[in-house]
Formats: C-alpha cells, sequence, structure tokens
C-alpha cells in the first residue's frame, strides 16, 4: 500500500489529490483539494507570471504540503502544464517555488500530459476499451490548447494539438467589442480556421461515434447531472449517467448562456467566474464534435492527477496494466509516417531490425524498454523526410519529428528522436559544444548509442523482403549480422565498416556481417 | 399575482398572504407556550421559575434582534411586507400590543403563582426594608457595605456631565436627586446594579434559604449613600434593550472587525425601555429623552425587571424537593460500552445517539480518544457554539500538540457567543491548529467532526455528524441526534466540506451530504414534491418532519401543493412556524404540533414515505430561508434499516405526546394536544428517557432491545 500525493499546477486550477494505491484496492482517491488559481491568463499573453501569482501559488502549494504531510504520503509528483511551460525563464519560477515550499515541480510537455490525461481516460478499461472498438475520439479541452487523438478499429491512429484552450480563447476574445449574444459566433469564428484544417487533414470522412471529453467544465457539469435523484434526470443512455447527447449539450449551452451567474451557481455549480469559460468550454467541444460528425458525449470526469497515479502504479508496478501504451505511441509514429508517404513494409521492417539488434546487445547498452521505443519510434520515422526533399532528408526528417505532436513523448525524448534520425544519415560534429538542441550529457549518450543501433538496422533495410531473414547474435566483442545460404550480402558487407563506427565507438562492439551456419 | 384563499385550482401557487402567519407573532406564540409551562401548576414550582426566566431573556433576544431589525426597517422606509402580507410597520403595529400583554402576563404568573407558592413553600422575596428585621437589617447594612457599595459606581447628570452608556441589557436605578444646598433644580442620577454580584441577596438562615431580596431592593435602599450630598427625590429600576444585531458581510480581518462590533452593541440604538410601575414620572421623562424612546417602547412590570434572576433562584440549594426528577439523567449508549474502542464500534456499526436521554460522552471521548491515538493523522471539526471550559477544545488543543492535523472551523459569528468563541479561537491557534473563521457572508451552522485515521487496509474516515451543537453542557438540555459512521462516501463528502470550508473548491459532486446554502433547499424541495407526485399517482406518500422553526416560503407553498395532492404531513415545530393548517384545498392534510418541554426540543429529523422506498434525514438546518440561504448547513441520510426505526419510533411517540405537545389550530392558537378516549398521559420526553435506560440496562428491564410499546387509545 502507498500514499501517493498528485499535484497538478494547471492554467486556472490547482489540484491536489491523495492517493491510496494497492494491488488489492487498486487505486483509491482519498482527497482532493482545488484552488482556482489563473496563472494561463498571464502567461499567454505576457510570458510571466506576476509575483502577486507566484506568492499565491507558493501559498497553496505550501497547504498542500501540509496536507501531504499529515497523510504520510510515500512519494508524490507535482506537474507543470502550460502556463508554466509558457513562462520564460521557467527555471526561475520553480527553483523559487521549491525553495519555498519544498515541492519541486516539474514542467510537463504537451505529449506528455495529453499522455497522462489519455492514461487517466484509459484507466476507466471496460468503458474505454468497448468505446475505441467503433470510431471514436479523445478531445482533451485545456487551458492553452486542445489535444484531439482519433481512434479507429482499438487503435490510436492520430493525435493533434491546437491552441484553442479555453482560457486562450476568453483572452484572445476578451479584446474583440463583442456585442451581447454573440459570444458563441465569435468562439466559433475564432476556432474555425484550425478546426477545419484538423477536419481536412486529419478526420477526412471518419465518422466518430462517441468523443471522449477530458475537461473540467463540462465534467463539471455531467457530476451535477449524476447526483441528482434518479427520478429526475432525463437519461437517454441506459443508466449511464456520464454519457450526454449532441442535443443534451446543446441544452446545457443554451441554458448556461441564458443564466444569470447567481442562478448558475445554483443550479449547476458553477462557480460565478467561471461562467464564461464553461460557456466557451461547451461552444468548441459542440463545435469538434460537429467535426467528428460524433453524435455522443463520454464524459468520464478524469483528471491529469489520476493519470498521475496511474503512471506512478504503472512505474513502481503495483498495478497490473491491461492497455499496452507503447502500442499506442508506435501507432502514432506509424500514422505520421504514413501522413509523409512512409512505405508500410520499410517501416515494420526496420522497426523490427532495431528491435532485434537492441535486444542482441542488451549486456552492452543496458538499456530498459522505454529506450527500445525510442530507439523503433526513430526507425519508424528515419525516411519520414524524404516527403519533402531527398536531398535534405535528414535534416527534413529532424525537422518533422520536432514540429509534429507524438503523444506520450517527453519533449527531451523527442529531442532525442528527432537527433537519431538526423544523423542516422548525416555525420556530427563532435565535443561538448556541438551536442544538439542544449541537450544533457546522458540523453546525448543515449542519443549516440540509438544512432549506432539505427545504423546497422538502416543498413541491413536496404531491401526490406532481404532484412526478413537476418538474424543477430551477439559474441564477444562481435555483433554477428548472419544472413541465409541464398542471400546476396555484398553490398551490405562492403558499406557495413563504414556504416558501423559509431557503434564500435559507443558499445565497443564490432558488426560483422557473415552467413549463418 | 394574488390569489384568493381557498381556491382551488390547478394554478394555484400557493403564495397568497393568507396562507402564511407572520413570523414574529408566531415566534410570540412560541414564547407563550413557553409561559404556559411557567404557569403550568403540574410542574414543580422551581421548574416554574426556570421557564418563566426562560421566557424573559427569550423576549430579550427577541427586542435586541427581531423589534430591532423591524424599527431598522421603518427608519429605512423599507416597505415590502413580508409573506403574510405585513409591511415592517405593520408587524410593529401588531406586535406592540401583543408584546405589552405578554410581558402583563408574565408579571401576572410571577405575583399571582408564583410569589404565593414560594411563600408557601416557605421563601419569601422581601421587597420592602419595612419587613425586615432588626438583625436581618444588621446583616444587610453590613453586606452592603462590604459587598456592595465598593463595586457602585454612582453617576450624576448635570450640564458638565452627560447622560451616561447605559449597557444593554444591563439593571440600573435611576433617581431624581436634589443638592442639599440648593433648594429648587433637581438632576437625574443613575447607578448599575453590578452585574458581578448575585441578584438574590440570601438572608442568613441555619437551613435553606428562606428569606432573600433583590440586589436593586438592597442598593435602592441605601441610594443616599452613594449620593452624600444630594437628597433623593425618587428612584427607580430601569432596564435598556439595544438592538444588538449585526452582520459582518466583509472585512479584512474578521476576528478584529467583530470584536469591535460587539463593543459597539453596547451602544447600540435603545429599543426598549422597563421600568417599574410606580416610576415617577420626572424621572421617567428624564430617561426617556436621554435615549430618545418611543412610547410604545416603554414596558412598566409589575414587579422586578429582568426576571433571568429566577435562573438564579433555581440554582438556590435545599430545594430539590421543587425540581424535576423524574426525567432519566443520560444513558450510556449501548452500542459504546465504556471500556470499548470507540473505532472497533462505530466499525461494526453506523451509531445513532439521542441526546440528551443518552449521554453525550462518547462525542467527547471521540475526540479525545483522536487526539493520542498514533494512527489517527487528522481531526477536523466545525464549532458553533461551545461550552465554557470544553473537553472539546481542550482535546483538539492536545492533539495539535501531538502533531496531528487539526483543523477548526470556529463560527466567529454565533449571535452572543462571538466574544467566547474568539477566545477559543486565539487559544486553538495558539496550540497549532489550523483555525478557519467561518466564511464570508456565510455563517458555518453545520455539525460534523471528521477523524482521519490510517489504519491497516488504508486510510479510514470516522464521522460525527449532529443536529446539535459540539456543547458538552447544553448536550443534556437540549434534544438533538448524532450519527457515528466510518461509511466511505460519507466520509469522502465529510473531506470535501472540509476543503470548502478551507476556501478550496467544492468537490463536483456530494455522495450522501445535502450542504446549504448551494443545494439543501433544493434537495427539500425536491423531496417534498417528490411526495406529491407519489400521492397525485396514488402511490404512498407522507412527510413527518420536526425542526424548530418552518417559515422558508418557498418550502411551506411545496408543502402546500403536496397538502393539496393529498400527502399526510405532519410537522413537530417547537417555534415559529408561518404555516396555516386546516385551508381547505391548501393545507387540510397538514398537522402542526409544538413540544415545550423539560427539555429542549432541538433535533431535526425529516421522513418521506417515498412509495414504500422510505428515506429518513436528520440536518442541523430548520426550514427557514437563513438556514437555507444563508447558512453553512448538512443533511445527512440514515440508511441502517435499525437506526431508521429508531427514528420512526421518536417521531411517532412525538406525534402522540399529548402532555407537552400544542396544536396549531386554524386560528393561529397553540392548544395542548387532546388526550383520546382511553389513551394515557403519553409525555414524550419521559418516554424517551426510559427507553433509553432500558436500552442501557437490557437485563434490569427485562426487555431485549430497543422495544417499547406507546400506550395508545385503540
Amino acid at each position: 500500500m502507498k500514499t501517493f500525493a498528485a499535484i497538478d499546477v494547471g492554467s486556472y486550477e490547482l489540484m491536489l489529490k491523495i492517493f491510496e494505491i494497492s494491488e488489492k484496492k487498486g487505486i483509491r482517491e482519498i482527497d482532493m483539494l482545488k484552488h482556482s488559481l489563473d496563472l494561463g491568463t498571464g502567461t499567454y499573453a505576457t510570458g510571466r507570471i506576476s509575483s502577486e501569482k507566484v506568492d499565491e501559488l507558493c501559498r497553496i502549494l505550501s497547504r498542500f504540503s501540509d496536507v501531504m504531510r499529515a497523510y504520510r504520503t510515500d512519494s508524490y509528483k507535482a506537474y507543470g502544464t502550460s502556463a508554466i511551460r509558457e513562462t520564460l525563464d521557467s527555471e526561475v519560477v520553480i527553483d523559487l517555488i521549491e525553495k519555498r515550499t519544498g515541492i519541486k515541480i516539474d514542467i510537463l510537455s504537451n505529449s506528455e500530459q495529453r499522455f497522462l490525461d489519455y492514461k487517466s481516460v484509459a484507466a476507466r478499461q471496460e468503458d474505454f476499451l468497448e468505446i475505441i472498438e467503433k470510431p471514436a475520439a479523445i478531445v482533451d479541452v485545456g487551458g492553452g490548447s486542445i489535444q484531439i487523438s482519433l481512434f479507429n478499429k482499438d487503435k490510436l491512429v492520430s493525435t493533434q494539438n491546437m491552441r484553442l484552450g479555453v482560457l486562450r480563447i476568453r483572452e484572445s476574445i476578451s479584446k474583440m467589442d463583442l456585442k451581447s449574444g454573440r459570444l458563441s459566433e465569435a468562439v466559433r469564428e475564432f476556432a474555425s480556421v484550425q478546426l477545419e484544417a484538423f477536419r481536412k487533414m486529419y478526420v477526412k470522412d471518419l465518422r466518430v461515434e462517441t468523443a471522449i471529453i477530458v475537461d473540467d467544465y463540462l465534467s463539471a457539469l455531467v457530476d451535477r447531472k449524476a447526483q441528482m435523484p434518479v427520478s429526475d434526470r432525463k437519461s437517454q443512455h441506459g443508466g449511464n449517467d456520464r454519457y450526454v447527447s449532441k442535443e443534451e449539450l446543446e441544452e446545457i449551452i443554451k441554458t448556461v448562456s441564458g443564466m444569470s451567474p447567481v442562478e448558475a451557481a445554483r443550479l449547476y455549480g458553477i462557480a460565478e467566474e467561471s461562467l464564461n469559460i464553461t460557456f466557451i468550454s461547451g461552444v468548441i467541444i459542440k463545435q469538434i464534435c460537429e467535426i467528428l460528425h460524433s453524435g455522443k458525449l463520454w464524459v468520464p470526469g478524469v483528471t491529469l492527477c489520476d493519470g498521475m497515479a496511474y503512471e506512478f502504479a504503472e512505474k513502481n508496478r503495483i498495478l497490473r496494466i491491461r492497455h499496452d501504451f507503447t502500442e499506442d505511441i508506435l501507432a502514432c509514429a506509424r500514422a505520421v509516417s504514413r501522413r509523409f508517404m512512409g512505405s508500410e513494409a520499410m517501416e515494420d521492417a526496420i522497426d523490427r531490425t532495431c528491435v532485434e539488434v537492441f535486444n542482441a546487445l542488451k549486456k552492452v547498452h543496458k538499456l530498459g524498454s522505454r529506450e527500445r521505443t525510442l530507439l523503433r519510434m526513430a526507425a519508424i520515422l528515419s525516411d519520414c523526410g524524404n516527403y519533402i526533399s531527398m536531398q535534405n532528408r535528414s535534416e527534413c526528417s529532424y525537422y518533422i519529428i520536432m514540429a509534429t505532436e507524438m503523444i506520450g513523448l517527453s519533449h527531451s525524448e523527442r529531442v532525442i528522436i528527432a537527433n537519431t534520425v538526423k544523423y542516422n544519415h548525416m555525420d556530427m560534429d563532435r565535443g561538448m559544444e556541438h551536442y544538439p538542441d542544449h541537450m544533457d550529457v546522458s540523453d546525448y549518450l543515449l542519443m549516440l548509442k540509438l544512432t549506432a543501433m539505427l545504423r546497422v538496422s538502416d543498413t541491413i533495410c536496404r531491401t526490406p523482403e532481404k532484412a526478413l531473414g537476418v538474424s543477430f547474435k551477439h559474441k564477444g566483442e562481435e555483433l554477428q549480422i548472419l544472413y541465409g545460404d541464398d542471400m546476396n550480402m555484398t553490398v551490405e558487407k562492403g558499406i557495413m565498416k563504414n556504416k558501423t563506427k559509431l557503434l564500435k565507438e559507443v558499445l565497443g562492439v564490432t558488426a560483422v556481417v557473415r552467413r549463418a551456419k | 399575482m394574488k390569489e384568493k384563499s381557498g381556491k382551488k385550482t390547478e394554478k394555484n401557487n400557493f403564495s397568497a398572504h393568507e396562507y402564511f402567519w407572520n413570523r414574529e407573532l408566531s415566534w410570540l406564540e412560541f414564547n407563550k407556550r413557553v409561559l404556559s409551562e411557567a404557569r403550568n401548576e403540574q410542574n414543580p414550582l422551581f421548574e416554574r421559575l426556570k421557564f418563566l426566566a426562560i421566557t424573559s431573556s427569550n423576549l430579550d433576544e427577541f427586542f435586541m434582534v427581531r423589534i430591532a431589525s423591524l424599527k431598522d426597517m421603518v427608519d429605512e422606509d423599507y416597505e415590502k411586507p413580508d409573506i403574510a402580507g405585513m409591511t415592517p410597520k405593520a408587524q410593529l403595529e401588531a406586535l406592540d400590543p401583543a408584546t405589552h400583554e405578554f410581558v402583563k402576563k408574565q408579571y401576572q404568573v410571577y405575583r399571582d403563582s408564583l410569589i404565593p407558592a414560594l411563600f408557601g413553600e416557605g421563601l419569601s422575596v422581601v421587597t420592602s426594608f419595612e419587613d425586615v428585621t432588626e438583625k436581618e437589617e444588621e446583616y444587610l447594612d453590613r453586606f452592603f457595605e462590604e459587598n456592595v457599595y465598593p463595586v457602585l459606581t454612582p453617576m450624576a447628570v448635570d450640564s458638565s456631565r452627560p447622560f451616561p452608556l447605559i449597557r444593554n441589557k444591563t439593571l440600573n436605578i435611576g433617581a431624581i436627586v436634589r443638592k442639599k444646598s440648593e433648594e429648587e433644580e433637581t438632576e437625574f442620577a443613575t447607578v448599575q446594579v453590578p452585574g458581578v454580584l448575585p441578584r438574590i441577596v440570601v438572608f442568613p438562615s441555619k437551613e435553606r434559604a428562606s428569606r432573600v431580596m433583590l440586589l436593586e431592593d438592597l442598593i435602592s435602599h441605601y441610594m443616599d449613600r452613594l449620593f452624600l450630598n444630594y437628597d433623593i427625590v425618587s428612584s427607580s429600576c430601569f432596564r435598556i434593550t439595544r438592538d444588538a444585531d449585526f452582520s459582518i458581510d466583509e472585512a479584512e480581518d474578521l476576528l478584529h472587525e467583530i470584536e469591535k462590533q460587539i463593543k459597539q452593541r453596547q451602544r447600540g440604538q435603545a429599543i426598549r425601555l422597563e421600568v417599574e410601575n410606580d416610576m415617577d414620572g420626572d424621572l421617567l421623562s428624564a430617561i426617556r429623552s436621554a435615549i430618545g424612546i418611543e412610547d410604545s417602547g416603554v414596558f412598566r412590570a409589575d414587579g422586578p425587571l429582568d426576571l433571568t434572576f429566577l435562573m438564579e433562584m433555581y440554582s438556590l440549594k435545599g430545594f430539590e424537593n421543587l425540581k424535576e426528577h423524574s426525567y432519566v439523567s443520560p444513558q450510556s449508549v449501548p452500542e459504546i460500552p465504556e471500556s470499548a474502542d470507540i473505532f472497533e464500534c462505530i466499525r461494526e456499526n453506523d451509531i445513532l445517539m439521542h441526546h440528551p436521554y443518552e449521554t453525550f460522552d462518547p462525542v467527547v471521548n471521540f475526540v479525545r480518544r483522536s487526539a493520542v491515538d498514533e494512527d489517527v493523522l487528522a481531526i477536523k471539526q466545525t464549532l458553533y457554539r461551545v461550552s465554557g471550559n470544553s473537553p472539546i477544545i481542550a482535546a483538539l488543543a492536545q492533539a495539535a500538540e501531538n502533531g496531528k492535523q487539526v483543523t477548526v472551523l470556529v463560527e466567529l459569528k454565533a449571535r452572543f457567543d462571538e466574544q467566547n468563541n474568539i477566545e477559543w479561537a486565539k487559544m486553538l491557534e495558539k496550540a497549532g491548529c489550523h483555525v478557519i473563521y467561518g466564511l464570508v457572508g456565510l455563517k458555518t451552522h453545520s455539525k460534523i467532526t471528521l477523524v482521519v485515521r490510517r489504519e491497516e487496509d488504508g486510510i479510514r474516515r470516522y464521522v460525527h455528524l449532529a443536529t446539535g451543537n459540539y456543547n458538552d453542557k447544553t448536550a443534556r438540555l437540549y434534544t438533538d441526534m448524532g450519527l457515528f459512521t466510518c461509511k466511505e462516501e460519507y466520509g469522502e463528502d465529510a473531506t470535501a466540506v472540509f476543503n470548502m470550508l478551507s476556501g478550496y473548491s467544492e468537490p463536483r459532486a456530494w455522495k450522501k451530504l445535502s450542504v446549504a446554502p448551494l443545494w439543501l433547499k433544493d434537495r427539500f424541495l425536491f423531496l417534498i414534491n417528490r411526495e406529491r407526485e407519489n400521492a397525485l399517482k396514488g402511490r404512498s406518500s407522507r412527510i413527518i418532519a420536526k425542526m424548530n422553526s418552518v417559515c422558508d416560503p418557498d418550502v411551506i407553498k411545496a408543502l402546500y401543493a403536496a397538502s393539496a395532492a393529498g400527502v399526510r404531513i405532519d410537522l413537530i415545530v417547537r417555534g415559529i412556524c408561518c404555516i396555516k393548517t386546516g385551508i381547505p384545498g391548501v393545507s387540510e392534510n397538514i398537522s402542526v404540533r409544538s413540544i415545550v418541554g423539560n427539555f429542549l426540543e432541538h433535533s431535526r429529523i425529516f421522513y418521506f414515505e417515498n412509495d414504500g422506498m422510505d428515506e429518513y434525514y436528520l440536518a442541523s438546518s430548520d426550514w427557514m430561508p437563513r438556514n437555507l440561504e444563508r447558512r453553512v448547513e448538512i443533511m445527512f441520510p440514515v440508511e441502517d434499516p435499525e437506526l431508521r426505526s429508531r427514528i420512526m419510533e421518536v417521531l411517532e411517540l412525538e406525534l402522540q405526546d399529548n402532555t407537552k405537545a400544542h396544536i396549531l389550530t386554524r386560528t393561529g392558537k397553540y392548544v395542548k394536544a387532546a388526550r383520546r378516549k382511553g389513551q394515557g398521559d403519553v409525555n414524550s420526553q419521559l418516554e424517551f428517557g426510559l427507553l433509553a435506560k432500558r436500552n442501557a440496562n437490557p437485563s434490569e428491564s427485562g426487555t431485549a432491545g430497543r422495544v417499547f410499546i406507546p400506550e395508545t387509545g385503540e
């Protein structure tokens, strides 16, 4: 039994959740503290958090820390999302906060954050698995941005981030001189360009049956609905109160827009100050549902903190996790590759080869499963730059990876993958001053190892069909690349030496091409 | 839109003024019921003294708060009528003769019933030195010089000395005095009867007191010693009641603001002037012009002012035979044996307690035990009115010192307990508790305690929820109910309550508790309306509700609608009730009864039949707008079938009470409940005591479990 505290320093709200996690009882939430603090509006506009806001933040975090102590929590995690992420000099703020409160905030990249949200949804296993059997989407509405992830036949097919967060929209709209009653129209206009692009690029003719909504505002309303006495509800979904139909959503938006703040607070429990955001939330969700052709919403009411607890349980192996998240990440990489006309056969071959090389060299590189996933992603994406320029494919691949949202990756992981792909075909300048993208030493070393292994695999996969017959063996200081009797290996043998220098350099292993016995 | 009374239409929204009694007049009816207990010769004599004293302190508060606020409204030209259609001015006009009449009755009881009865029991209240023996006079003289004179501060008023501040509710002796050197000119002088001394001066006696004199009579006798250079032309007692209501909506420093306001209360606008019957006309006009009070605010008493001294008389030693002893003292709670681990007991089952028939000790012990229990991580509690020297406060302080996280909400705005609560709050803070001084604009009236404990299989939360305050003293006098539970959902909600009170956002959803001011009213309206719908559909429906006051217009309208639909509604309302019973087509199915007995009825119980799926609730809230809209209140369901049947027993027995119950009639008057043919006396409070005794000692009584058979005529 572990007691775990999750802190979410969000754009408009601070949240602390205390969990008890055990194999027997699973994840049990035992306390939840929520405090409204609008960090986002200021940060998005100026890139800074005012000192008053920092003081307030410290005050609340100190109180959180007292609560954590009272529960004798075993460990905690504090994540800052877009408001902290987009603060210039965020390190200074984070350092100050740690000195004053003892709480260390880690910055979550958008894709990590979305992945945690995704995990918190997937944690509701039964519902989730059932929903994604048919085309589905997770619509994750944040203060700064909105993430839409599409599923088809059980698989995550794409995930895209748009800077259409509710706080950001409110901030932009507040500058307009709106006539009353025009708010809804303004929101739609503001969002339409990006959403239309998203529709053309990704949704195409996919008809999403259920949109899974992760947010705070609509979730609160649904909670309230679920709490109403059964006989007073007009449930249209066979007793599952976490579903909302398109019509109900429209009804909610209509009610909220026509309500005085006091009434709204009384009827829906919406704090007066968030009435406006609730409305914007409703409008934007409705608009997205239209684009997705989705007639039904599932609002599980999960939060980032739930995802953090799930991640903690996963990392510490307290829980048996049924869903394979690695597959989701890889599926995402494949979808990106496909978008840039990558060949499916090539992807599969190089992915498989990388895994074999990685496994064969386990004793020398001593890397874990996460690193293997990074290598596989690099492999899958290794030729995506060809789509833009075959001459500069390395750099083009690098830029595509750096600019593409891939769920589940931290910023530094993305940098590692992008550089692994870049230096697959390019020579690199060595020495600390040349560490790409200011990465630190350990990231640099990892990137070199992955690059070394990718180069080997890439060489073998020049003809994907042939690669299928190759096997690998690590013996002494050699990586033996074994070809079958009937296979021509002249070309590989010729270039292998040159392409595997790095392998010798970073792992102390020489790659040799041999005939299998 | 005004509806015609009794009009039976689908559109009737039951809001016509004639469907409601005015709440102030209804309150006065309540005080009359208390007065009737003072008059009731069935009650032991000293209990009757107590009842009269209670009517007197009740009336004080009524003037300080209710009449004062009506006067404010009139001064501000506020003319909106209340639900009964009376403007503030009309209400004052109705209350003026009613309160005067009431005071007259109080003194009739005092003079014509109690004084002769006391005399009959060998206790005389001596009012004049003419009736004092020489020896007694010697004693009184010495008593005055040694004990009284040193604490007196006589004050004279002339052109250089302004009229002094006469503090709220203090007893004073005013006098017209004339300088010995001067012939003509008179001055006004006054002296406060010191509150630090007992009001009753007991003449020396070997056994129990047989002759007593009131302090003001003693001081009056020696007035000339206070004003040495003056002749006393006339002297007489007076007492001023001031506007003591204050509301604080926003303050930078709540604690400081309230301290300031409490001081201000001593100087509030004078609302009532009480004088002795025979006060000299000059003296009266001197006082009246100084404090600026109109004719209707002057109350002439045919006896001593401020009858709360009778409470002091009640405490005189040696009169035990004239006090109530038929009520059983608080019994132990059978589910919590003395040596048992209270946490274990709660884990076993939810525990319902009915105070004062059952002792309040488990609640005190719950906090005490938590303070020293190694596994307890946190204790959270709301405090509204606590006793002096409260063991609960001490335990909380100790818990904080033991390193537990202690969060206490001390409601600084609890009327007339503000000063008290400020002191507790400061003390708890010093001990290391996290003290919350209530919420801005809302009084926290809920009674809830949460103990968070780390146990083998994880965190477990123990919750105590109650209808009454965490006050071990009043828990012996007030009837209340409390529930111990460690059910997960109650614990989660309790956690959320304290997070909300600590300034965090509300939880997204409540699982068991209904919390005012946001949800409780809607919940009540929903529950009442559901009965109405059931009745309309021909399903079984019934409401029984017990509380202190009913005056929320929305709730009453919902009750009327339910009654009109055929729901049988029985209300047990101790105090104010604005419902009019027996209006055809509106409230024929509603009965209202009030129990005014030995203990102050204080529990709030709500029963809804709900077509056979009965629901039982207890709450800290009455059906008053202030509870439902301006306070933090909690209503909680009782779900254990056995506990529910106990609650039903309580309600049923109270509905059968024919000794201490009064029934609200169509005219707005209350009459003693009629005894049904063949029915014996049923005094519910008496029965509950016996029941608690039987339950506490099942072997002695020979009956097993909680069973009792009320006497019925059928």
